[in-house]
């Protein structure tokens, strides 16, 4: 799987995570119960549709949900055995950057237009590491060469309108390893870039991930990058986790419904010419959630019993699924 | 930057040549003759035609504006009609005065507005919001003249902290210079600080919603210094923008408020002036009101360049 051997603690571990918001003057929960955990060297994708609360859940792992329109309403998140949730802001800020470090999805705006690339990731090592003010600089251009960006030092001085779509995701990429944190987790880091460009970002990313030993917690809506990428799979759906599994399990025996219909709506090659197929209807709205079942309105397979909220269960030790009819459907992978 | 600052330069030189036209204008446009208000009463025409000729009014137009110009650009802008000075001494005398209530007003407004806008926009909705938009748009209702007075009525009169009235020169005594200029700054900043408070709140509330700021909260920034270094130097732009404006105000609101508090600047000057329709005088307080106001404007855009580097390069 990776060059490095996954040690035995986890890097990140995350139990029972609820996030709310405001909408409509009352408290929605758009993230419910969510739980995983990522090793280091190992990289965990998080797979859904907008709204299904991928991006929250993640934010709020980074503590990055702002009151007072959000709040985490309960739950567990141990950064290597450190209580995040227990942490005071200032506590929190020193880790944020520095252990646990984030990349976003729209490399355009992510980055402040009015300082140097180089100034910027330097903030985050003065930050963190209390070096002297050269010494950061130098750290920056090490991490902007490390990311593969060509003449770094110089490009160090540039502002991040000079840089492409793509170059801007390296230095936001070399931010958040320039302190060699222990979990990257990256947010559809992917989506706003060419496609041209999307491989040589997975390529850096899984790179950085074995250079440095991170854990990766990959966000993104495109099972295909997930089959690059992932060791594992969280499938999220309505705010909730749907199915986990190993990433070759997944892709071979889908055990819930909604994975499936991710799976077949992929292009694939070979099948040109033909109409994709899609999943009818639109994702529940957090105001509006089906009482059972979430995926139940738009599933081919409900049936009467799924009106009951179904747990999250192994069905074969390391693959969960929430599905009441898992045991009795035999669903397929990508066509 | 150093092309910035030329081709700004050179935008001015067409925008002086108007202002030269309007205000050489105000001899032609002013009803009533100089010359009949200089020869006093019970003048008879012949006099009359003598200082037209001595002032040179009966000269074509254009000979006239060229003359004008050419002193101008000199540094000379003509003599009094009444008293005779030359009208750039008495600028002179006066400028210290004026620009020292305008900076001031200036410093007293940012003082205000920049907390103040710190805080409406980071508790947006919340009653330290309510309160600072609350005082911001009482600020911009208040007239200065009003202000003016309530401020001395308590500080002067009640509370007898600081003086009602009066001028003492900075190089003469800096502690009673500033006792003396207190009042009028928070007077004359006041409406400065209402509208830039307003206009900070607005810009930053709009930059806190970038993405940018979400990854410096994420690289474990201060919570401050997100603020203080993140977003006030985006947020900066539209402020930098209304603070340029507000020079001009200043200026204008410095006439009224060097005459509550008996302050000997331009703005005395300027009234004195129009009262005796002394027209050199006038068009030398223009003048100087008129570049001074470019000077700032120049000294935004180069601000601009600074804290948006697209602009730079642009």
């Amino acid at each position: 799987m990776t060059a490095i051997a996954a040690p035995a603690t986890l890097a990140l571990d995350v139990e029972d995570l609820s996030v709310e918001f405001v909408a409509d003057r009352r408290w929605v929960r758009v993230v419910d119960g969510v739980s995983f955990s990522v090793r280091r060297g190992e990289t965990l994708a998080v797979v859904g549709e907008s709204g299904s609360g991928k991006s929250v859940t993640n934010l709020a792992v980074m503590g990055l949900i702002n009151a007072p329109q959000g709040r985490i309403t309960s739950g567990r998140v141990l950064l290597e055995g450190t209580d995040l949730r227990a942490l005071e802001r200032r506590a929190l800020e020193d880790v944020r950057g520095n252990r646990i470090a984030m990349v976003f999805q729209e490399p355009m705006t992510s980055l402040n237009p009015a300082y140097r690339v180089g100034d910027q990731i330097a903030e985050v090592v003065r930050r963190h590491r209390g070096v002297s003010r050269s010494a950061a600089r130098a750290r920056a251009v090490e991490a902007l060469d490390h990311v593969g960006i060509p003449q770094a030092s110089s490009r160090a001085r540039a502002y991040p309108h000079e840089f492409s779509g793509g170059m801007r995701q390296r230095v936001m990429i070399a931010m958040a390893i320039a302190c060699e944190p222990a979990v990257l987790v990256a947010d559809e880091p992917t989506t706003a870039l060419d496609v041209t460009i999307q491989a040589q970002a997975l390529d850096l990313l899984r790179q950085m991930r074995d250079d440095l030993g991170m854990a990766l917690v990959f966000i993104t809506h495109d099972l295909a990058v997930v089959a690059d990428i992932a060791d594992r799979v969280m499938v999220m759906y309505g705010g909730q986790a749907v199915e986990t599994a190993e990433v070759h399990e997944l892709f071979a025996h889908p055990r819930h419904p909604y994975t499936e219909g991710l799976m077949r709506s992929m292009p694939q090659v070979g099948l040109r010419g033909r109409r994709l197929a899609s999943i009818p209807g639109q994702p529940p709205r957090p105001t509006a959630l089906p009482p059972g079942c979430r995926f139940a309105p738009r599933c081919p397979y409900a049936l009467p019993k799924c009106d009951v909220p179904p747990p999250l269960v192994d069905v074969v030790p390391g693959h969960a699924t929430r599905c009441v009819r898992a045991d009795e459907l035999v669903l397929r992978g990508p066509r | 930057m150093i092309l910035l600052l030329g081709r700004r330069l050179l935008l001015m030189v067409p925008i002086l040549l108007v202002v030269s036209f309007l205000v050489f204008g105000l001899v032609v446009a002013v009803p009533g003759d100089p010359a009949i208000t200089l020869a006093g009463d019970n003048a008879t025409p012949e006099r009359i035609a003598e200082i037209r000729g001595q002032l040179g009014l009966d000269d074509p137009l254009a000979q006239q504006y060229g003359r004008w110009v050419g002193g101008v650009v000199q540094g000379d802008l003509g003599a009094s009609l009444f008293s005779g000075r030359p009208v750039a001494t008495s600028i002179a005398e006066r400028m210290p005065v004026t620009i020292g209530l305008a900076t001031l007003s200036m410093i007293v407004a940012l003082l205000i507005s920049i907390p103040a806008g710190i805080i409406a926009a980071t508790k947006r909705g919340r009653w330290p919001d309510r309160v600072a938009t609350f005082l911001a748009s009482a600020g911009l209702a208040m007239p200065s003249f009003f202000l003016g007075l309530v401020l001395v009525l308590v500080f002067s009169l009640q509370l007898g902290w600081l003086p009602a009235t009066g001028y003492v020169p900075f190089e003469v005594d800096p502690v009673l210079w500033l006792k003396h200029m207190i009042l009028p700054a928070i007077t004359l900043g006041a409406a400065a600080a209402a509208e830039t408070t307003r206009q900070l709140r607005s810009s930053l509330s709009d930059v806190l919603q970038q993405d940018y700021i979400r990854t410096a909260r994420a690289k474990g920034t201060r919570a401050g210094s997100v603020i203080v270094h993140h977003a006030l130097k985006n947020a900066a732009v539209p402020v930098v923008t209304v603070l340029g404006f507000q020079v001009a105000f200043l200026l204008g609101g410095s006439v009224i408020v060097e005459q509550i508090f008996a302050l000997p600047g331009l703005g005395g000057l300027a009234i004195r002036a129009v009262i005796d329709r002394d027209i050199p005088v006038i068009q030398g307080v223009v003048v100087f009101a008129a570049v001074l106001v470019m000077v700032v404007n120049l000294a935004v855009d180069l601000l601009y360049g600074w804290l948006n580097p697209k602009i730079r390069t642009a």
